[in-house]
C-alpha cells in the first residue's frame, strides 16, 4: 500500500506502465543537483549501453523526478550532460545523488502525477471521503473552522449521549441528533460551512459524521490520508491513471500484455476485441461500484428533510 | 555520429541484446519469422580444372569421389590434385612394393597383383667380381674371383667350370658374350693381365700383351666389337677390337690404340650399343660416343654429367638411360636422355631425372642396367637386407619398384631374363632367380588427395574392388590423413579401413575423418599359400564438404531503434547508418564471428553486406535491416541450424485509445 502520492505514482509505473521486463532506459545521477540553475548533469554510464548513452545526445530529453531537461550536449568521456533545465513546462528542482535519469521517457512522471491528481479529484461525487468531528452544540449555528472543512459537503449523521432537552441528563447510550449543514458566505466563516442542531441543548458534545470531498493533491509528498483516500481506492486510481496515460499512444506489445495480465489477475476478462484502455476503464468502474457498495453499507443515506438530517430511528 | 558498440564498451553483450560480434564490434540481429538466421553447410568451391579431362575423379551429388583403377603410370606422384598435373597422373601413385603395376601385355585385363619372389641359387660368392653373361644358346655364366660358374638350365642350377682349366691366373674383371662364346678379362696388379675366351668347350688365353700395374678392367661386346678397358697405371684406356677372325698378337691393346684415354682413378662402367654409336659410360662422369668409321671405332663425341659418376648405361628404342652416383654422396640416380647429333658429334641431351634414391647409410648407386623388350631394369640396395630391381616401363615412361632380392649387401652387377624369369647377380652375394611363388605381401600407396581445395573435408568412405578372394588371401585398404604418411609405408599411423578376405569388395567402408588430405595404402596379401595372388582392381575414396565450412546469413538490425532486453525501445539518431557503414567496412575482411545464440564462433570472411531493406510490417513498425553473409569454419560438427529469436519486428506495436 502506498503512504504518499509519490508511492502511488511509483506503483502505477510498476504495475501498469513499466513492467520489469520493459522499463525505460535509465541511469543514475552521479552527483546531486543542489540548485535549480545547474546545467551539468553527471550520469552513471554503467547502466547504459553505448547506444543508450548516445541516445542522450543533443536534442534528447532526460527526466529526473518530475523535471524534464533538454540535452544540449553529451560528453561520454566525462559522463556528463549539458542541459536546459525545466524543459517542456516542468519545473527545475533539486535532485539527490542516485536519483534516476530516464532517457526520452514515453510516460513522463509529471504527467503520471497529474493523472493521479485528476483521478482523485474525479472520484467525487461517486466516491467520497468521510470525516467525523465532535462539535459542541450551541443555541445558534456552529462554524466549522477546520483547515479543510471547506471540503465537507453533507452530514451523514450526528449522535450524542445527551438525551433530554430540558433535564440535562446523560445516558450511557447515544441517541440521534438532527443536524443541518449550511453553506454560508466566507464572511461568516472562512470555510463557508456552519452546522445547526435541533432538539438538543447547547453546550453539549455532538459527534458528527460528514461526507467530504477528497483533498487536493499538490505534491508527491502528500499522504493518502491527507486527501481522505482509503487504501482500497488505490487500484481505482491506478487503473484510471493507466487508462489515461496510454490513451492515444503506441504501446509496445509487452506492455499491453502486461496490463492485460494485471487486469485478468483481478478476475476481469479482457476480450480480444476490447482495447486495453476501455478494459481499464471498465475495470475501474467495477472497482468503483464495489467501493460505493461498501460506502453505502457503512454510511446509509440519511433521512433528510429541508437539508436537515434527522436521526434514522 | 553514434558509436557502434565494441566489446571494450560492453560487458555481457548478450544480456544487453546484442546478437553477435564481428571481431570487436557488437551488433544486434533483426531476426524474425521471415528473416531467419541461417547457418548452412558450404559447398565445395568450384573446381579449377575441367573434370572431363580427368575421368577418374567423378563428381557426384553426394560428394566427391577419387578413384583409381590403373597404376601403370608409375610411382612418384605425391599429390593427386595439383595445378600442373600431367595427363598420365591419373594412372600414377606414390609408392609400391611387391606388386606388379605395369602388367605388361599379358593376355588378361589390367590388374595389380603380387610379384614373384626371388631365390638365391646358393653359389655364395667369394669375391665381389661377379659378372654375368648370357649366350644365345641360353647358357649363363657368372664370374667369382677366378672361377666361372655355368648354368645350362636357365639359372636354376650353377656349376663351376673346373677350377684351373679356365686359365685365369688373376681375378676376373669382366665378361662378355659373343654368340655362344664368352670373353673374359682379368687383372694383375703387376703384369700379365689376361683376355680369355671360352667357346663352350675349351679355354684359350688370347693375349697378355698389356703391360700395366692395374690390368684389364672390363669387357663388353657391341657392334661386332669387343670393348676392353684397362689401366696402365697412369691412365684408363678403352679399346675396340673385333673378335672375329682376330689373330691376337703382342701388339694388341697398346696404349696408342686406345679409343678413349682418361685418368685412372675412374673406369669404364658399362658399354652399350645405342644404334648410331656405342656409348661407353665412365665413372669420371663422361659418356663417350664411339662410332664405327670404316671398321675402326672412333670417338665421336662425349657428354659430361656434372658432379656425377656414371655407373651404368642402357639404350633402347632411341632412348638412353643411365645410372649415376653423386660424387660426394652415396645417392643413386636414374636418368633418361636422348642421343642427338651436334656439330657432327653424338652427345647425350634432354637429360631428365627419373628417380633418385637417398637412403641414410645406404649406397644406392645403380651398378648395372638391363634393357628388355619393354622395360629397363636396374638394381638398388635400399636397406641392409633388401635390394630391389627398379623397372622403367617404356610404354608409359614410368618407373616402379619391381622384384625384391633379400640380401645383406651388394650391388646388382648383372641382370638378365631367361625363359621368362629374371636372373640377378648381386655382387659379393649370390645369383638370384625369380621363382614361381608370389611375395607374401605387397602394397601401393596412393598420392595425397584433396580435390584441389585446401579446405578440410569430411572423408566418409573408402571402397576397394578386386577379383574374388580365395583361400586365406586378402586385400586391405589403410588410410591416413597425415600428408607425410605416404613417405612411411610402415608407419603406425595407417589405419585399417577395408579388409577383404572374401568376395569381390565394392562395399564402401565408413571412415569418418575430417582433414584436408586423405592418402590410402592398398595392401595385397597372399598369406600362407604363395602359389596364388589376390588380384586388385581399383580403390576409391569419397569426401563430403565438412560441416565446419559454413555460410552464415545474419539479418542485422541497422535501424535507429535499440531494443535492449528488459528496456523500452529507444531511438538513437543515425545509429542505423553508423552500424551500416561499419558493416560495409568489414565487407571482404577476414573476421571472427561470434554468435551469442546459438553459441557459435566462426572464423571466415564477410562475403557480402546486402543493401539495407526497409520493412514496412503490417503491425505498423518501420524497421531497417540488412543481411550479412559470412563464410568460414567452426569447431563443432553441426550441419545446419535455424533459429528465430526475439528481435526487430517481432515485438508487436499496438495502437491504443
Amino acid at each position: 500500500m502506498s503512504s504518499t502520492i509519490g508511492n502511488l505514482v511509483d506503483r502505477v509505473y510498476r504495475e501498469y506502465l513499466e513492467p520489469n521486463d520493459d522499463i525505460q532506459s535509465f541511469s543514475n545521477l552521479r552527483t546531486a543537483i543542489t540548485d535549480t540553475t545547474t546545467t551539468t548533469v553527471a550520469y552513471e554510464s554503467d547502466f547504459l549501453t553505448t547506444e543508450e548513452e548516445d541516445a542522450m545526445g543533443s536534442g534528447a530529453f532526460i527526466e529526473i523526478n518530475q523535471e524534464l531537461m533538454l540535452v544540449l550536449s553529451l560528453n561520454t568521456a566525462d559522463e556528463t550532460l549539458t542541459v536546459k533545465r525545466g524543459a517542456r513546462g516542468t519545473t527545475a528542482e533539486t535532485h539527490a545523488q542516485t536519483d534516476l535519469i530516464k532517457i526520452n521517457p514515453p510516460f513522463i512522471r509529471l504527467n503520471v502525477f497529474n493523472a493521479v491528481k485528476d483521478q482523485i479529484e474525479n472520484l467525487y461525487p461517486t466516491l467520497f471521503a468521510v470525516e467525523s468531528q465532535t462539535i459542541t452544540s450551541a443555541s445558534g449555528y456552529v462554524a466549522l473552522t477546520g483547515a479543510d472543512d471547506s471540503r465537507i459537503v453533507a452530514p451523514l449523521k450526528a449522535v450524542s449521549q445527551y438525551t433530554s432537552i430540558s433535564g440535562d441528563q446523560t445516558s450511557i447510550q447515544f441517541r440521534g441528533v438532527s443536524i443541518e449543514l449550511i453553506d454560508v458566505p466566507t464572511t461568516v466563516t472562512s470555510t463557508g460551512k456552519v452546522v445547526q442542531f435541533s432538539g438538543i441543548a447547547s453546550g453539549v458534545n455532538v459527534h458528527c459524521t460528514f461526507r467530504k470531498k477528497f483533498g487536493e493533491v499538490t505534491s508527491e509528498q502528500n499522504t493518502l490520508s491527507d486527501t481522505g483516500l482509503e487504501t482500497e481506492y488505490e487500484p481505482i486510481i491506478m487503473a484510471g491513471v493507466a487508462a489515461q496515460m496510454i490513451s492515444g499512444k503506441d504501446i509496445p506489445a509487452a506492455t499491453t500484455e502486461y496490463i492485460s495480465d494485471s487486469i485478468q489477475a483481478s478476475v476481469y476478462p479482457v476480450g480480444s476485441s476490447t482495447s486495453i484502455r476501455n478494459s481499464l476503464l471498465q475495470y475501474q468502474q467495477i472497482l468503483i461500484q464495489q467501493a460505493r457498495k461498501d460506502l453505502r453499507a457503512r454510511y446509509p443515506e440519511p433521512v433528510s428533510l429541508n437539508s436537515v438530517v434527522y436521526p434514522s430511528a | 555520429m553514434p558509436r557502434v558498440p565494441t566489446t571494450a564498451d560492453v560487458t555481457n553483450p548478450q544480456r544487453k541484446g546484442y546478437g553477435f560480434r564481428l571481431d570487436n564490434l557488437l551488433f544486434r540481429t533483426a531476426i524474425s519469422n521471415d528473416r531467419p538466421l541461417t547457418i548452412s553447410t558450404a559447398e565445395f568451391p568450384s573446381q579449377q580444372i575441367d573434370l572431363r579431362q580427368n575421368p577418374e575423379d567423378i563428381t557426384t551429388n553426394i560428394g566427391q569421389i577419387f578413384s583409381r583403377g590403373d597404376f601403370s603410370g608409375g610411382q612418384g606422384l605425391d599429390y593427386a590434385h595439383k595445378r600442373n598435373n600431367a595427363e598420365k597422373d591419373v594412372t600414377r601413385f606414390f609408392d609400391s612394393k611387391g606388386v606388379d603395376v605395369f602388367h605388361g601385355d599379358e593376355d588378361s585385363s589390367y590388374n595389380v597383383h603380387l610379384l614373384y619372389q626371388t631365390a638365391a641359387k646358393n653359389i655364395t660368392f667369394s669375391g665381389t667380381n661377379n659378372y654375368l653373361a648370357q649366350l644365345t644358346n641360353g647358357k649363363l655364366y657368372v664370374t667369382d674371383v677366378t672361377t666361372v660358374y655355368e648354368s645350362s638350365d636357365n639359372g636354376d642350377s650353377w656349376s663351376p667350370i673346373a677350377a684351373g682349366t679356365n686359365g685365369a691366373t688373376h681375378n676376373f674383371t669382366g665378361i662378355a658374350a659373343v654368340g655362344n662364346e664368352i670373353y673374359l678379362t682379368t687383372a694383375n696388379v703387376t703384369t700379365g693381365s689376361q683376355l680369355i675366351k671360352y667357346d663352350g668347350s675349351s679355354w684359350s688365353t688370347l693375349t697378355t700383351a698389356q703391360v700395366s700395374s692395374a690390368g684389364l678392367t672390363g669387357i663388353w661386346f657391341a657392334k661386332g666389337q669387343l670393348f676392353i678397358s684397362g689401366d696402365n697405371g697412369t691412365v684408363e684406356l678403352l679399346w675396340g677390337i673385333t673378335p672375329f677372325q682376330q689373330t691376337w698378337t703382342s701388339s694388341d691393346l697398346q696404349d696408342a690404340d686406345a679409343i678413349v684415354t682418361f685418368e685412372d682413378s675412374h673406369h669404364i662402367s658399362q658399354v652399350v650399343d645405342a644404334g648410331a654409336v656405342v656409348l661407353a659410360a665412365s665413372t669420371n662422369g663422361d659418356i663417350y660416343s664411339i662410332k664405327d668409321v670404316t671398321g675402326t671405332m672412333t670417338l665421336f663425341g662425349q657428354t659430361n654429367i656434372p658432379f656425377e659418376e656414371v655407373h651404368c648405361i642402357a639404350a633402347t628404342e632411341g632412348q638412353v638411360f643411365f645410372g649415376t652416383k653423386e660424387f660426394s654422396r652415396n645417392v643413386g640416380r636414374f636418368y633418361r636422355a636422348e642421343l642427338v647429333t651436334a656439330d657432327n658429334l653424338y652427345v647425350i641431351a634432354n637429360r631428365q631425372l627419373v628417380k633418385e634414391w637417398t637412403i641414410n647409410n645406404i649406397d644406392t648407386t645403380p651398378k648395372f642396367m638391363f634393357a628388355s623388350r619393354d622395360s629397363v631394369y636396374t638394381g638398388i640396395a635400399e636397406s641392409s637386407t633388401e635390394t630391389f630391381l627398379w623397372r622403367y616401363y617404356l610404354p608409359t615412361a614410368s618407373i616402379a619398384r619391381d622384384l625384391k632380392i633379400t640380401t645383406t649387401a651388394g650391388f646388382v652387377e648383372g641382370i638378365t631374363n631367361t625363359n621368362g624369369k629374371f636372373i640377378v647377380v648381386v655382387s659379393g652375394s649370390d645369383v638370384y632367380k625369380e621363382t614361381n611363388l608370389y611375395e607374401d605381401t605387397g602394397y601401393i600407396i596412393l598420392p595425397n588427395i584433396d580435390f584441389f581445395t585446401s579446405e578440410v573435408k569430411q572423408w566418409v568412405g573408402t571402397t576397394i574392388e578386386h577379383d574374388e578372394i580365395v583361400d586365406t588371401r586378402r586385400v586391405q585398404c589403410f588410410i591416413s590423413t597425415r600428408e607425410g604418411n605416404i613417405d612411411s609405408p610402415d608407419s603406425g599411423n595407417w589405419e585399417l579401413s577395408n579388409d577383404s578376405t572374401q568376395g569381390f569388395g565394392g562395399e564402401e567402408v565408413q571412415i569418418n575423418r575430417n582433414a584436408r588430405y586423405l592418402n590410402m595404402k592398398v595392401v595385397i596379401q597372399a598369406t600362407d599359400d604363395l602359389s596364388g595372388t589376390p588380384v586388385f582392381r581399383s580403390v576409391s575414396a569419397r569426401a563430403l564438404p565438412r560441416p565446419q565450412l559454413v555460410v552464415v546469413d545474419i539479418p542485422v538490425n541497422i535501424s535507429d531503434q535499440i531494443e535492449r532486453p528488459n528496456r523500452k525501445k529507444l531511438k538513437v539518431k543515425n545509429l542505423g547508418e553508423a552500424v551500416y557503414q561499419e558493416l560495409k567496412q568489414k565487407e571482404g575482411d577476414s573476421v571472427t564471428l561470434q554468435l551469442f545464440d546459438p553459441q557459435e564462433v566462426i572464423r571466415g570472411v564477410v562475403e557480402s553486406v546486402a543493401y539495407p531493406v526497409i520493412n514496412d510490417a503490417n503491425i505498423g513498425s518501420v524497421t531497417q535491416y540488412c543481411t550479412v553473409r559470412i563464410r568460414g569454419v567452426r569447431a563443432e560438427d553441426v550441419i545446419s541450424q535455424f533459429t528465430n529469436t526475439a528481435g526487430i519486428g517481432t515485438l508487436g506495436v499496438v495502437r491504443l485509445g
